[in-house]
């Protein structure tokens, strides 16, 4: 890294569990240099995030890998207004792609920002239907109500999730 | 960073999602990542509450977290309360709320009902939630009227990200 500086290097938008960062760590009053991983430090779960241009349509989806479940630890959002606003209410959706599990989140479209968390719409409670099925993408969507659509502003959303591989 | 150990670096506590770059690798190559592609900072508020001030929790709200910068916004994750001794439940009104103070609505929700042990604050679902606002503090309060009885302080903890929007 001589001679160069972070600002100088490739941007990523998001991590991969493999990704290996520099530390150091004091051991017996020294500084000792290690490097480890992203996934084996905060542990194997992934941060997905979205800056979603609320001018378009807001579809996008994550991945699942082949003969897995994805499994949502929590999701939240920040909403962030343009210069015009409609006052409607803006949801965000996060459902697996057949529809049977779902996470919403909702705000007013308005001239001051919000943020909140994304909720489990169903599975509240014991259920046998709780995530999506094997392979099932999860798919990040957009609703609303009223007259009109959002059409300015910006809304970051961030989704932690593990893949599963089932017995 | 030429020549120069992490250890000699100048130390920040703070977190700029938007500024702060962390370094990577990745397949060999170096790059950089925005501290908003990191899991959110746990932040952590108490504040504790006489019994006269419970009993006046739906009429006065209590500021648990200051104002959040401008551009940057408090979303409470979880809570919990505990009581301190008395001899009387809350009656009535006993859903203790965490709230966006210039928007009050129930982000986090636990009973008051109950003094023997202490209480989860959980979030609060439901088709229209009630986002916390961009600069706003958050408080307690009691929802929808001030309980009539009760006599134990309590002591509010709450678990929150404060994110830039």
């Amino acid at each position: 890294m001589d001679a160069i500086r972070i600002t100088d290097l490739p941007a990523l938008s998001s991590y991969d569990l493999r990704d290996k960062i520099n530390l150091q760590r004091q051991e017996a009053g020294i500084w000792n240099d290690y490097h480890t991983e992203l996934g084996t430090y905060l542990g194997e779960y992934y941060t997905w995030v979205y800056d979603w241009d609320m001018s378009t349509a807001l579809g996008d989806l994550i991945t699942c890998p082949v003969g897995k479940y994805l499994v949502v630890l929590g999701a939240h959002y920040t909403y962030s207004p343009g210069a015009i606003f409609t006052s409607n209410l803006v949801q965000l959706l996060l459902s697996s792609s057949s529809g049977n599990w779902s996470y919403t989140g909702e705000f007013p479209h308005v001239g001051s920002g919000r943020g909140g968390l994304l909720f489990p719409a169903f599975g509240s409670g014991p259920s046998s239907n709780i995530y999506g099925d094997l392979d099932e993408d999860l798919i990040v969507s957009s609703g609303g109500t009223g007259s009109g659509s959002p059409d300015q502003g910006t809304c970051r959303i961030q989704i932690q999730y593990v893949e599963f591989t089932p017995l | 960073m030429p020549n120069k150990s992490i250890s000699q670096l100048i130390f920040t506590a703070d977190r700029e999602d938007l500024l702060d770059r962390f370094y990577v690798v990745r397949s060999s190559t170096d790059y950089q990542l925005p501290g908003s592609a990191l899991p959110p900072k746990l932040n952590i508020a108490s504040r504790s509450i006489t019994t006269a001030q419970v009993l006046d929790l739906n009429s006065t709200p209590l500021e648990i977290v200051s104002n959040a910068p401008t551009g940057w916004v408090h979303i409470p994750v979880r809570g919990v309360v505990e009581f301190d001794g008395g001899s009387a439940d809350y009656a009535a009104n006993t859903e203790l709320s965490i709230g966006s103070t210039t928007a009050l609505g129930q982000l986090l929700v636990g009973s008051i009902a109950d003094r023997t042990d202490p209480n989860a604050l959980t979030v609060v679902s439901g088709a229209s939630g009630t986002p916390s606002v961009s600069g706003d503090s958050l408080s307690v309060y009691v929802n929808t009227g001030n309980p009539t009885t009760g006599d134990s302080d309590i002591l509010v903890t709450v678990w929150y990200y404060t994110l830039e929007l």
